[in-house]
């Protein structure tokens, strides 16, 4: 597997979660739905805002865990 | 982080765009199948080329007619032209939803569907796939992919500056879209938007990005070691699955929010 092949499969996170949330109530799926789309935007905004930028290893940092601290 | 849309062309440029959208059929009298036509377009306008996927779940029509899950692929015609035959499912049993993932060359359908204003406004308003009966559009969303799998074969991946190989250069990429996708998932956690039950999925893939990071940190700086590539590809590797993870759980029917930490 590419590089890239393991972007197209992070980004898969939101195709197949949303194909899930098919057998919800519509509520709870609209719900999880626009917070899939938040992510994804974000995601994609990221590879777009550094695509031909120089590396700038600093913008990679260690992320904290949910209710934990940073690792 | 977060750029917001617009009909000039968020998504210009991009290798190879799919948006994603669940429709549902609503006031649709059940019997035989509706076709559904209609025209997508690229986001700067222009009648878009490539594929949708179209997939459904098993379920039983309101007039207890039988449907096996499937898939069905439709190439888009002419001027952005489609037209496919679908059954009706308003009222089945389960509830279901068709999902239609646009794999468009080049570039993203324009106006694709802001959940948010879907969520109230019971109206078409992403991409448009309207036919007798089909009203609703329940849900949308859009994944922007690269160039590189499928559907775009004129993309050239653009190596970064600096970047010491191609694969410290797609690394890179790769960890600056996992590190985006978690940082957006913790807040959308935080904010109740993802279930609890994401929660553990979600510190396990943020504990795998944090060990890919740090791999991608030494191969970086060591300019190619070998060894050091070894532990960058392992890392990824495990990173994926464990976004994966999460993603089975997201996968699962909705559950009460409460995601706070």
């Amino acid at each position: 597997m590419t590089t890239l092949e393991y972007i197209l499969s992070i980004l898969q996170i939101g195709l197949t979660a949303a194909q899930g949330l098919t057998s919800g109530n519509l509520k709870g799926a609209l719900a999880t739905a626009q917070a899939l789309e938040q992510i994804v935007q974000a995601a994609v905004a990221a590879y777009q805002q550094h695509t031909g930028q120089p590396i700038d290893a600093s913008l990679l940092q260690p992320i904290a865990p949910v209710g934990g601290t940073a690792s | 982080m977060l750029r917001r849309h617009t009909d000039s062309g968020w998504f210009a440029g991009l290798g190879l765009g799919i948006s994603l959208i669940l429709l549902m059929a609503a006031g649709w009298a059940q019997g035989s199948l509706t076709t559904i036509t209609d025209t997508v377009y690229r986001a700067d306008g222009t009648p878009a080329a490539g594929t949708l996927l179209i997939t459904w779940p098993s379920f039983t029509t309101a007039s207890s007619g039988a449907i096996a899950a499937g898939s069905s692929s439709i190439t888009i015609g002419a001027g952005g032209a489609v037209s496919f035959p679908l059954s009706p499912n308003a009222g089945s049993s389960p509830a279901s939803y068709y999902t239609v993932v646009y794999n468009l060359i080049h570039a993203l359908a324009a106006n694709f569907a802001n959940l948010r204003q879907v969520a109230t406004t019971p109206k078409l308003v992403g991409p448009k796939l309207a036919g007798p009966g089909f009203e609703v559009l329940v849900a949308g969303l859009m994944v922007g992919l690269l160039g590189g799998g499928v559907g775009c074969k004129s993309a050239a991946y653009r190596v970064h500056p600096g970047a010491v190989d191609g694969f410290d250069s797609q690394s890179y990429d790769a960890l600056l879209v996992a590190q985006a996708t978690l940082q957006q998932a913790k807040s959308e956690t935080a904010s109740g938007g993802l279930p609890a039950e994401a929660v553990a999925p979600l510190n396990t893939a943020i504990q795998s990005y944090d060990v890919a990071e740090a791999a991608w940190q030494a191969y970086h700086a060591t300019a190619a070691n070998a060894a050091a590539k070894n532990t960058l590809q392992q890392a990824l590797a495990a990173m994926t699955a464990a976004i994966g993870g999460l993603q089975s759980v997201l996968s699962q029917p909705t559950s009460p929010k409460g995601g706070k930490p």
